[in-house]
């Protein structure tokens, strides 16, 4: 038994490994095929006019545009099992570097997100799964229709706009407070400015969790224990807490650890409108101003980060099976 | 029994995720923490935050467009990039004084010879880099050696070498006589040879008025003041330069968190309690290219020319058919000067450029080239449309709507005009057969060379086809000119010498439409010192002389 | 048991109003699109950043531009962007499928591969890097929508496929010699044709939302065409100014649009199965 898990465990992460790999080679490709040119999207109008075709001669050799594309992969392989990524073109500095210094203001706000979307969620599902075709329910419902139907980042917006424009409750943009020296700022005030980005991100990934717990819930309500639980006359609130929760976090938790795409994805446009230095915002920068090599180490991160998600989530759908299997069996007794 | 291991799986759960982030990030730790100035500490001691206005700091907030990606090297485009400025943190050769005639900062006297081909400059012996190593002509020549072979921004070809020939005396080499070269000594930080390698950007070593405190990438540096600066002490202590979006800057103006915000004149109008309006004169200014001969395909395929914008009449119609004025109440709220070269008020510009709008005059041009009113109001000739597509680099809404005034005003000469937002990517090509909104000006006369002088392999000019050969010479003679007078005079030959040139009279090839005002929304009580014309690029120029800044007492 | 069946035809009827309302909607707000499309690029500086009236329900911009047509036209955009992408991403699910299941384990592995890596990056980045290859224009957006949204799809249809597969009289028409292509035609196809329409209709709105996100980040289009994502990223520099009309009411028109099809994909769904709709 021991053996054969540890087996399953050991071809998933394989399996992992090797859809890293071609997580690899597709970016790269991606980027081979681009039309764009860098030289032209990184310098300035202005600077290529004041400048001789040795000079632009010498940047091209510095952009690596003369460098055959399989080449150029192989060399990246090479760099990324040493861990080094390259250089960013416009920051001029190891991409490693510049991944990790907006990851650390990212890291925070996803994780925060990640949670409370995850408690939130959890929460609204129970309720509403308890409470099914009834008002707090349907409450929920339409609420997670509308929010699965709106831009996140018109939420965001939205959320900028009555909370640091109207009421002047959050700073605008930005991490970190105006002016103050890095060893002076407070954890609150690195928190102050998270909140808003937290929580616009936190409200895009409510929706999806909350209708699965939903489900969840209706199917646990349905099951003859609880039946007997409340033809016993147990309350409400602890049949929802006592029964309800251990048997729909599982599966929630679960989901929550495939949706690290969708989480992702919402913080690259959040950090957008909040101007926030992180790593999503690099990846749209980078993007549009053809920094392929940053380009490429975002993507290879969160693409980490995303088939780790997926493992993890695939690994407790293991855990999940079997469980439910002998539930069952219990509940038939 | 089942609550237990819920919890396990839960806690597990998490383990492995965490397990897997740390994993990812450890190697990356390792690379950041010998980096001081970028890590974040905090600390619980730090009373409230620092008060917003002290009597010697000053807090500016800038586009981010204007910080140095590629950090405050000079080799990489520090002050002497895209946007050229003071580089404060080192010093340089030369300055330029607030009529842009040169002056001296480590130089103390600088002489060419008679081929212009040999530059012998003399600097100060009393200049120390802020770790407290001289500053010697050794560090001029590695620094100028090193733009000459690496600089990834700037043009530094005419340069064969520099050598130091003693402890303060150092000689350029030039390849090709460029009587300009003061200009280019004027933006060129110097750095030192024994502390400069490929990280020099993030933390640089400079002989400046000002060093770098701290810098948090995508957010804003800290500058202090140089206490051990040969010149004039700072008045300024501490210089926080911030960097966001015009939106932002207005929102932290009315919070109360900036001193200085660069805004844009659509935010003009706003009333910021407690702040005014400030604006700065520029040559930053926008116009558009005419392709001045007739459409044709290069062997490589590119498309060149334009067979309506070929005619000459037609490019001076269009001169003279647009409103520049309107163009200024339309779009930039006033804020700007009418344009009619792209370096007005320059020593080097030649005044006559001037035109006054006049639309008959435009029309019957227009009519003399053969470009007849047809029957829906657009021009026609032969049976070809008069049409044009004026293309602006997305992203940039000033240009965008500059585009779409010009569109509508060329609509009322009888002309189908458009407009369209295009990558960088695209406009090069693009414009070498359809106009483009484009933004110049710089503190150097070279811009006139690459906009109108040929390039020898196409014997075109570089951004839009156009040659001319009277042109080409007046430009080769400004190079070679023994002073910087002299070829003022030869640069304005160029414009016009009577007979030919690029200004109405001549090929107007480009037209030249506004120079847009730097505004700023300053806090009441902060003296801002005078300013010199700023260049294109609404950033660091405002805080060329921040030294020399000063906070009224009234306030407190 | 003939008052269930009415209230059924009741149901049945019901679902089918609010379908049409529905296309309807979605329909007069294209073709209103398509018409005011000249209208919607007009500059006129003379009434530029006017407020909301009854003339311009959505007020101007800088460019004195009517946001409402602008609004309209975007969505317009949105609609028949999303109608095609959604349409060419299922075919491709449908196709992958189909095509997994009835050749060779190769193939198979090819399309598991496929699915895990378009899954394994996250969907904004792949997003991102495919309109990067494309040169960022339109044609990027198109190709980035299409080609990233075929997966989840992909594999329930492969699940589906599978299991008909799997049936005792499918093997034995294998065995009695139908060829694979008459299978296809005569089985998988109208088999897996509910869960594909499904499918398409739950792609819409995500297509949708996502060409509106990669405008917004100023992948795509040139700025002077009205698209949503445009008309919302250019809205955020009037936020401060107090301007949030023109923030608000193109994203709660967005919004709208999305949730219309939103509600058409579920009452279509419930036209073609009633027993699969979970409420």
């Amino acid at each position: 038994m021991g053996k054969k898990t540890a087996f399953r465990l050991g071809r998933q992460l394989l399996r992992a490994v090797v859809i890293l790999l071609l997580v690899c080679f597709v970016s790269f490709s991606l980027t081979v095929i681009s039309p764009i040119d860098p030289l032209q999207t990184n310098i300035g109008q202005a600077a290529l006019g004041s400048m001789s075709p040795e000079q632009i001669e010498k940047l091209e050799q510095y952009w690596g545009m003369n460098t055959p594309a399989p080449e150029r992969f192989l060399e990246w392989l090479k760099g990324i099992v040493k861990g080094d990524l390259g250089v960013s073109l416009a920051y001029r500095q190891p991409v490693t570097d510049v991944i990790f210094e907006k990851l650390s203001n990212s890291f925070l706000l996803l994780v925060f997100s990640w949670l409370i979307s995850a408690a939130a969620g959890v929460l609204l599902g129970m309720i509403a799964g308890a409470y099914r075709r009834r008002l707090p329910d349907k409450i929920i419902k339409t609420g997670c229709m509308v929010l699965s139907s709106t831009p996140s980042f018109w939420v965001a917006l939205v959320i900028l706009l009555v909370f640091s424009v109207w009421l002047k409750w959050f700073p605008i943009g930005f991490s970190i407070p105006i002016g103050v020296i890095a060893e002076d700022v407070r954890m609150a005030e690195r928190i102050q400015h998270a909140v808003l980005p937290a929580a616009a991100l936190s409200l895009t990934g409510v929706a999806s969790i909350t209708m699965h717990t939903r489900e969840k819930m209706i199917e646990v309500m349905n099951s003859d224990y609880i039946l007997y639980a409340r033809a016993k006359g147990m309350g409400m609130g602890k049949i929802l807490f006592s029964h309800g929760l251990r048997n729909v976090l599982l599966p929630a938790v679960t989901l929550q650890f495939a949706s690290v795409s969708e989480l992702i994805g919402g913080s690259v446009l959040v950090e957008q409108v909040f101007s926030y230095p992180g790593l999503g915002k690099a990846a749209v920068d980078a993007g549009i101003g053809g920094d392929v090599p940053l380009l490429l180490g975002i993507t290879l991160l969160t693409s980490v980060f995303v088939i780790g998600g997926n493992l993890a989530a695939e690994i407790l759908y293991g855990l999940i099976d079997p469980r439910l299997r002998k539930k069952e069996e219990v509940s038939k007794t | 029994m089942t609550g237990k291991r819920i919890q396990a799986f839960f806690l597990a759960g998490v383990l492995a995720g965490s397990l897997l982030l740390t994993a990812c990030t450890e190697a990356e730790e390792n690379n950041a923490a010998n980096e001081s100035g970028t890590e974040k500490v905090q600390t619980e001691s730090a009373g409230e935050s620092v008060p917003e206005s002290e009597q010697d700091t000053v807090i500016v907030a800038m586009s981010p467009e204007a910080e140095p990606e590629s950090g405050f090297d000079p080799v990489y485009g520090w002050g002497a990039g895209e946007h050229v400025h003071e580089p404060l943190i080192q010093s340089t050769l030369t300055v330029t004084d607030e009529n842009l005639e040169i002056g001296y900062d480590l130089a103390t006297e600088m002489e060419c010879s008679e081929d212009g081909l040999t530059w012998t400059v003399k600097i100060r012996t009393d200049a120390y880099f802020s770790d407290g190593e001289k500053l010697t002509a050794q560090d001029v020549a590695f620094t100028y050696n090193q733009l000459r072979d690496s600089s990834s921004v700037n043009d530094f070809t005419m340069l064969e070498s520099a050598e130091a020939v003693d402890e303060s005396t150092v000689v350029f080499h030039m390849n090709r006589p460029y009587s300009i070269w003061p200009y280019t000594m004027a933006v060129a930080g110097i750095v030192p040879e024994h502390a400069y390698d490929e990280t020099y950007g993030q933390h640089p070593i400079g002989s400046g008025r000002y060093l770098l405190t701290q810098w948090d990438q995508g957010q804003q540096v800290i500058l202090d003041a140089n206490p051990d600066y040969y010149g004039e002490a700072p008045e300024m202590e501490r210089v926080v330069i911030v960097f966001m979006e015009e939106d932002a800057a207005l929102a932290a103006a009315m919070a109360g968190q900036v001193d200085v915000a660069y805004t844009a004149a659509s935010y003009a109008e706003q009333e910021v309690p407690g702040y005014s309006l400030f604006s700065c004169e520029t040559v930053d200014n926008r116009g558009f290219n005419l392709p001045a001969v007739e459409r044709q395909t290069l062997e490589d395929g590119t498309v060149i020319g334009n067979d309506f914008t070929a005619n000459v009449n037609v490019r001076r119609a269009i001169n003279i058919g647009i409103d520049r004025q309107e163009l200024i109440d339309h779009v930039l709220n006033g804020h700007g000067t009418p344009a009619y070269s792209v370096c007005d008020k320059m020593p080097w510009y030649y005044e006559g450029s001037q035109v006054e709008y006049n639309l008959e005059e435009a029309q019957a041009l227009l009519d003399e080239a053969g470009w007849k009113i047809g029957e829906d109001g657009i021009r026609e000739k032969n049976g070809v449309k008069a049409s044009l597509e004026i293309a602006y680099p997305a992203g940039d809404s000033v240009r965008q709507a500059i585009a779409a005034d010009c569109a509508n005003q060329l609509k009322e000469l009888g002309i189908d005009a458009t407009s369209r937002g295009v990558g960088w990517d695209e406009a090069y090509t693009l414009a070498l057969s359809e106009p483009l909104m484009w933004g110049w000006g710089a503190h150097t006369p070279m811009e006139l060379y690459n906009i109108y002088h040929t390039n020898a392999d196409t014997g075109l000019a570089e951004y839009s086809p156009y040659a001319s050969e009277t042109v080409d010479e007046y430009m080769d003679q400004a190079l070679e000119a023994d002073s910087l007078e002299e070829s003022y005079e030869l640069w304005k030959k160029a414009q016009w010498d009577g007979e030919s040139g690029i200004t109405q009279e001549g090929d107007i090839p480009w037209i030249w439409l506004v120079n847009i005002d730097h505004l700023y929304f300053v806090r009441d009580g902060l003296e801002i010192a005078p300013q010199k014309l700023h260049p294109h690029g609404h950033g660091w120029s405002i805080v060329n002389n921040v030294d020399q800044w000063s906070w009224n007492n009234q306030e407190g | 048991m003939r008052k269930t069946g009415e209230k059924e035809r009741n149901r049945r009827r019901e679902t089918l109003v609010t379908t049409a309302l529905l296309v309807f909607f979605l329909v007069l707000i294209t073709v209103l699109g398509v018409y005011w499309k000249e209208d919607a690029l007009l500059t006129d500086f003379s009434r530029k950043n006017l407020p909301p009236s009854l003339r311009y329900p959505f007020g101007t911009d800088f460019m004195g531009r009517d946001m409402f047509k602008r609004t309209l036209t975007g969505l317009s955009m949105s609609i028949r962007l999303g109608v095609v992408t959604a349409a060419a991403s299922a075919l491709l699910a449908g196709a992958a499928a189909v095509l997994a299941v009835n050749t060779n384990r190769a193939v198979d592995t090819l399309f598991q591969g496929c699915v895990d890596v378009v899954m394994g990056i996250p969907h904004m980045l792949l997003l991102i890097l495919i309109s990067f290859a494309c040169g960022k224009g339109f044609f990027g957006i198109v190709m980035g929508i299409t080609l990233t949204h075929w997966p989840s799809l992909a594999r329930v249809l492969r699940a589906e496929a599978l299991s008909l597969k799997a049936k005792p009289y499918m093997r034995l028409a294998g065995k009695l010699g139908v060829t694979k292509w008459a299978l296809i035609k005569k089985h998988y196809i109208p088999h897996l044709l509910p869960q594909f329409f499904t499918g398409l209709f739950l792609l819409f709105p995500q297509a949708v939302l996502h060409e509106a996100g990669m405008t917004f980040l100023g992948f795509g289009l040139s700025p002077e065409e009205p698209a949503i994502g445009i008309i919302l990223s250019e809205s955020m520099k009037y936020l401060v100014m107090g301007q949030w009309w023109l923030a608000v009411f193109p994203g709660a028109a967005l919004a709208a649009t999305v949730l219309m099809f939103f509600g058409l994909g579920q009452k279509i769904c419930l036209l073609i199965d009633p027993a699969s709709v979970q409420e």
